[in-house]
């Protein structure tokens, strides 16, 4: 039961996020240029992912020593989960464009527009699909290694990834277009206090650090961090127009 | 060799991008993490969790100097 709530909930959640950027993108391909092109681009970033997954997954992170492993990946989470936090309270703040799927499916259309030639595989159309696919990938598959190598195993966190992307893939094949009702800014900023909070405690661990509660430890850090941040918010709050509109396409955000 | 390089250099910015926005606030954070494993091995602050605070604190002062200074460049850009 710990399992679902502390990591196949983070997973789940974070893995939806990524999940809808990866949908709006193959989704711009395959409607301005090609879904041939599309799929296919989705196809062999999957393929490149799992053959990642396979060479730098579970059995090379079993092979390290656990105060390391738990060192080194509260570390990883704490610049990773830091960077989506940042990020997320930035745009609560209005400080930086909110995310918009609507947006940058336009801007992706947009920048695709010109047509493929008949007949033809279109390349460029692939090339995006598969490197949006790839770039959303791997941040799930890093998520997904983390959670499962210091959380008690792979199964809770693949769980959770395998129901987002399920959610997403029916969804999307059910609207055909972006799926701009996923509350995307909130739920980044769930996880980014997530991901920070699982940084402190494994990073702490790792030094040798034994939390009062245990686990528990994850409950009251995630409070405090929660506290911090929307007080943060606050704070950052500036007299200026809200920006909208969409964030800046093709680096993982 | 210049496709094959060019590769691996987008392949490292893709994994900084992946891991950092902002470089001063990734090298807080690093710092953040040697100040709390310094102590931790000196046993400065006992046998309890306490480091774990330290790092805690420490690791939300990066995250306050970054975003001090993303407001900072917001208010002080020129109005368009």
């Amino acid at each position: 039961m710990l399992n679902l709530v502390t990591v196949a909930l983070p997973a789940f959640l974070a893995s939806l996020v990524e999940f809808v950027e990866a949908f709006t993108i193959v989704l711009a391909v395959g409607t301005s240029r090609s879904w041939r092109a599309a799929l296919a681009g989705a196809a062999t970033a999957t393929l490149a992912l799992a053959a990642l997954l396979a060479a730098f997954g579970p059995t090379l992170l079993d092979r390290v020593d656990e105060r390391v492993l738990l060192l080194v990946i509260g570390v990883l989470l704490l610049l990773f989960g830091g960077r989506w936090l940042r990020k997320a309270m930035l745009r609560s703040a209005g400080i930086i464009a909110k995310h918009d799927e609507a947006a940058i499916f336009a801007t992706e259309v947009d920048a695709l527009s010109g047509p493929a030639r008949a007949r033809r595989f279109d390349w460029a159309g692939f090339a995006v699909s598969g490197k949006g696919v790839f770039l959303e990938g791997v941040e799930v598959a890093f998520i997904v290694l983390t959670l499962g190598a210091t959380g008690g195993g792979y199964a809770a966190p693949t769980v959770g990834a395998a129901a987002a992307l399920l959610l997403v893939v029916t969804a999307g094949a059910a609207l055909r277009q972006p799926l701009t009702r996923v509350p995307e800014n909130t739920l980044k900023y769930a996880v980014g206090a997530m991901l920070v909070t699982f940084g402190v405690y494994w990073t702490a661990e790792g030094l040798g650090v034994v939390w009062t509660g245990g686990a528990a430890a994850l409950g009251y850090l995630l409070v405090v961090t929660l506290v911090l941040s929307f007080l943060a918010i606050r704070w950052l709050r500036v007299e200026a127009p809200v920006q909208t509109g969409a964030v800046q396409t093709g680096a993982p955000s | 060799m210049n496709r094959v390089a060019s590769a691996v250099w987008s392949g490292i910015r893709e994994a900084y991008g992946l891991l950092v926005d902002d470089g001063a606030m990734a090298v807080g954070t690093l710092l953040a993490v040697a100040v709390a494993a310094l102590l931790s091995t000196e046993a400065m602050l006992g046998d309890g969790d306490a480091v774990g605070w330290v790092l805690f604190a420490l690791v939300w002062a990066a995250l306050a100097v970054s975003l001090h200074r993303a407001r900072t460049r917001h208010r002080d850009r020129p109005a368009s």
